[in-house]
């Protein structure tokens, strides 16, 4: 008997031989499987952080050049001088910050490019929105490559008045911003009023299809800020000012029923057009004027992590349409 | 036991017999495990490889949109992103393919266990069309002719 019972202690060693190395199997597969997921529950921000620095970079030069323009009107050398430290400046902060998360960054300053401003401002008091020579309908600026910072401050009883008017209907004699592109559909951003309500109403109109937009209004004081290439109204959100993103370039700027709005403005173009001398009143006068401003820099912009290897130029340009 | 006249009486016993029906159903035993656990540690094996080619693609996706994303902010001249990824899935190696188009292919294949897993990212940037071998990866922007996503291993 003891022979046999040799043999069946054999055979139960070789089964549990084969149910180990099924489990070894198992727990290799089961191993794998879960360094996958491992991998896959990481959390994984450096891509998106290069993403971010860029933003914070252009965030950054927006307000050195804003700045630099407000403390230094008219000197576009001293803005450029400005801007250029400046951004060494923001370059070293965000590079020291950057640091303890083991990620190099650098922001370098490419190219600047000048511009005009043309405005008219709130110094002798409010003025109708017509050229120096008074013309109600008048072009602010021919062959606009780009336009940036442009706002308008209006006082609402000054305003073309709509009351009863239906939205989409217009009198003809409210006061139109018309950007009319060289190729490309025209557009009017309408700005008036209705007594009734004592509300300011911007529109926005596709001249071309005859199709507008909107209405974005403000109820609140007596004066209405209307950011036309932030689309704001009163500091609201105005979806309708976005359509003017769509808009093609180079274009012609005009004001027309410029007797139908006062108050005071301001834009900013490219230097390589025309802004007609004519229109413009000389410097002290009332009326509209020409300084020389700083349009955009363009920065370099480097981050370098263990994962992302990355290097742009952008073109930082405040306020302006499409971006 | 105790009796014997019942130990002494081997009648109809045959050490043969007992020998070979021992086996026999140890055999049938042993070989049902085998075949049982078999099969059982190969389903396993391909849910799992299918589970981590589907991990993987998505990363590989992720690394895509990331790359996409910054290739689209100003006019970058070098957009790299690295990504360590396990060179097998439960021990066998794998290719990962893109396909352009609209939407991006991203088509991850191994051979044993064969299994094949697709997915699709939407992408601003046209993106090469390429093969590699799993493992560390690199997505990176040619900007020559015209900007383009590529994948190389690292």
């Amino acid at each position: 008997m003891a022979p046999v019972s040799r043999d069946r202690a054999q055979l139960l060693l070789v089964g549990g031989l084969v149910i180990a190395v099924g489990l070894v199997g198992l727990a290799i597969v089961l191993n794998s499987g879960i360094y996958t997921h491992n991998l896959a529950s990481r959390a994984d921000p450096i891509a998106s952080e290069a993403a971010g620095h860029t933003a914070v970079v252009r965030d950054s030069v927006g307000g050195l050049v804003e700045f630099a323009v407000r403390q230094h009107p008219d000197r576009e050398g001293e803005q450029v001088h400005n801007v250029t430290a400046g951004v060494s400046n923001v370059s070293d902060l965000l590079a020291r910050e950057a640091a303890g998360r083991a990620v190099l960054t650098n922001a370098t300053v490419a190219a600047t490019t000048n511009g005009t401003k043309v405005n008219q401002t709130a110094e002798t008091g409010d003025r109708a929105f017509t050229s120096a020579a008074v013309d109600y309908d008048w072009e602010v600026v021919t062959g606009a490559e780009g336009i940036r910072a442009f706002r308008m401050d209006v006082r609402r009883t000054s305003l073309d008045d709509h009351a009863g008017v239906t939205f989409g209907d217009f009198t003809g004699d409210e006061f139109n911003v018309t950007f009319a592109p060289s190729s490309g559909d025209d557009w009017n951003v309408s700005v008036y009023r209705d007594s009734g309500t004592d509300t300011t109403i911007v529109t926005v109109t596709n001249v071309d299809t005859g199709r507008s937009f909107g209405p974005c209004t403000d109820d609140t004081g007596s004066r209405t800020e209307i950011d036309v290439t932030d689309a704001t109204v009163a500091g609201e959100p105005c979806d309708a000012l976005r359509r003017l993103d769509a808009l093609a370039t180079p274009f012609d700027l005009e004001f027309h029923n410029a007797g139908e709005a006062e108050g005071s403005y301001g834009l900013v173009v490219v230097d390589a057009l025309d802004v007609d001398d004519t229109n413009l009143a000389d410097a002290g006068d009332p009326g509209p004027s020409e300084l020389d401003t700083l349009y955009s820099v363009d920065v370099v912009v480097r981050f370098r992590s263990q994962r992302v290897d990355f290097r742009t130029t952008i073109t930082v340009a405040p306020g302006e349409l499409d971006g | 036991m105790d009796s014997p006249e019942l130990v002494a009486d081997r009648r109809g016993v045959s050490t043969a017999i007992g020998y070979v029906l021992t086996l026999s159903i140890a055999t049938l035993l042993i070989g049902g495990l085998l075949v049982g656990l078999g099969s059982f540690v190969d389903d396993q094996r391909t849910g799992t490889a299918r589970d981590e080619l589907r991990v993987i693609g998505q990363q590989v996706a992720a690394d895509l949109a990331a790359a996409d994303r910054l290739a689209r902010i100003g006019s970058p001249t070098e957009v790299r992103v690295h990504r360590q990824l396990p060179d097998s899935v439960t021990g066998a190696g794998y290719l990962v393919e893109i396909d352009d188009g609209s939407p991006v292919r991203i088509v991850l294949r191994t051979e044993s266990p064969e299994v094949v897993v697709e997915m699709a990212v939407h992408l601003g940037t046209p993106v090469g069309d390429t093969t590699v071998r799993g493992g560390d990866l690199v997505v990176r922007l040619d900007t020559t002719p015209s900007n383009e996503l590529v994948i190389d291993s690292a």
